[in-house]
């Protein structure tokens, strides 16, 4: 081996040396970020000083949110087998109907307010971030670019020239839309109309305050200038109008269970299992 | 006969060699001058080293090869420099490297809106029915599904 070559050699392998401990160290250095303050930190571009002011609270809202979304879908699993369950009293499942809307409530106010916390600490683009997309998810709008079809230009159409909340019948087809989901046949729709004949309009009506109620608090969690009150206040409007909706509905799924098909009650028994609240969106 | 070598004297002298041979050996140095003059000088340096007397006690071989080494230790420092050197160059180089990894502050993946939703638990803020049931009223579509 000539002496130039050899240096080259040596050269090389210290070259190597330098690199290959850098990458060693750097990639023992970089753990993705864990938690929702980790996550967040790295969204928002969280200061080191909002991090650790934030970071005892995400302590504790990880562990209490973990809780009651265990508890929502405890809930909501046992609201479905009861209804599974022929014998079960139209009582206990509108209790424990009651009791999941409860625990839903509770999950959902938890979030709410830990929205408020991390907001306090925000600057303002860390702010307008984080309410945009608390506000499209509120309002439906979804979370990612935005691009894609929409979902106006076909609810108009079935909805025609129309004053909005028309009653019972509006919709593409027959019944109402819950109706509809169930794919019910004209006997069945005759049978509800005698046993709940209320039901399309009041579902209409409810469903339609709900979503207004839902487009109150976006456009709530949108305006900075929302103060945290204004915000909590709007939420419990819009969870009264849901809670009127939910009782409606269970009072209706109870009314017409006798006349559903097997398939059908399997169809809501599966509504009502498809649940996962941190899963969602 | 053929003259004796150094090497069959030697043995003579050391008296290593058959008695009949020995007779044989001794009778042609006797009659023969080159080899006589030959076996006189070995015989004249065996019987040399023979009175030589060495007192090894004496010697300190020790503390000598002690002293040389370092009397020559610029020298050894010197022969050895290079492997030192290349040894010092990995062992720097691998703590250079090191030394920045720790200091590189890698940028993290980037965080999507989908894990925030995930992680704060914002999914259940969307319009969705707490039981299920209501979820057919409440989304656009009227064939079924919940809200997406």
């Amino acid at each position: 081996m000539t002496r130039s070559s050899f240096h080259t050699l040596l050269i090389i392998l210290i070259v190597g040396m330098c690199l290959g401990s850098f990458a060693w160290t750097g990639a023992r250095r970089a753990p993705a970020p864990q938690g929702c303050q980790g996550q967040l930190g790295c969204w928002l571009q969280l200061s080191d000083q909002q991090t650790s002011k934030l970071q005892s609270h995400d302590r504790v809202f990880a562990n209490e949110t973990a809780q009651l979304a265990q508890d929502y879908r405890s809930q909501r699993q046992h609201l479905a087998d009861l209804f599974r369950d022929s014998n079960t009293a139209p009582e206990r499942i509108q209790e424990q109907a009651q009791q999941t809307v409860q625990a839903n409530h509770a999950l959902q106010r938890q979030v709410i307010e830990h929205i408020l916390t991390l907001r306090a600490d925000l600057n303002p683009e860390q702010r307008t971030q984080l309410m945009r997309l608390c506000c499209r998810l509120v309002s439906h709008r979804g979370i990612g670019t935005g691009k894609g079809p929409g979902r106006g230009m076909g609810m108009g159409m079935r909805r025609g020239m129309g004053q909005p909340g028309s009653g019972p019948g509006r919709g593409s087809g027959r019944g109402c839309r819950f109706a509809q989901h169930l794919a019910m046949d004209d006997q069945q729709l005759a049978s509800i109309d005698q046993l709940d004949p209320d039901f399309a309009q009041a579902s209409a009506t409810l469903s339609d305050q709900v979503k207004t109620q839902y487009s109150q608090l976006a456009a709530c969690l949108e305006n900075l200038e929302s103060t945290d009150q204004r915000i909590r206040e709007q939420f419990e409007r819009l969870f009264e109008r849901r809670i009127a909706l939910e009782t409606r509905t269970v009072q209706h799924v109870l009314r017409i269970r006798d006349i559903l098909t097997p398939q059908q009650q399997l169809m809501l028994v599966g509504l009502c299992r498809r649940c996962a609240p941190t899963e969602d969106n | 006969m053929d003259h004796v070598n150094d090497s069959q004297m030697l043995d003579l002298l050391g008296g290593h060699v058959p008695e009949i041979e020995h007779t044989q050996l001794m009778a042609h140095i006797d009659q023969c001058s080159p080899c006589k003059a030959r076996w006189q000088q070995l015989a004249d340096a065996w019987s040399l080293l023979g009175n030589w007397d060495m007192h090894a006690t004496d010697t300190d071989l020790t503390a000598g090869i002690m002293a040389r080494i370092s009397q020559n230790a610029d020298i050894q420092w010197y022969q050895a420099g290079s492997l030192l050197k290349i040894a010092a160059s990995i062992l720097i180089a691998a703590s250079v490297g090191h030394m920045a990894g720790r200091l590189y502050r890698p940028d993290a993946p980037p965080t999507t809106e989908q894990q925030i939703v995930q992680a704060m638990h914002l999914g259940i803020l969307s319009p969705n029915s707490a039981t299920g049931w209501s979820d057919p009223l409440l989304q656009g579509d009227p064939s079924g599904g919940p809200p997406q």
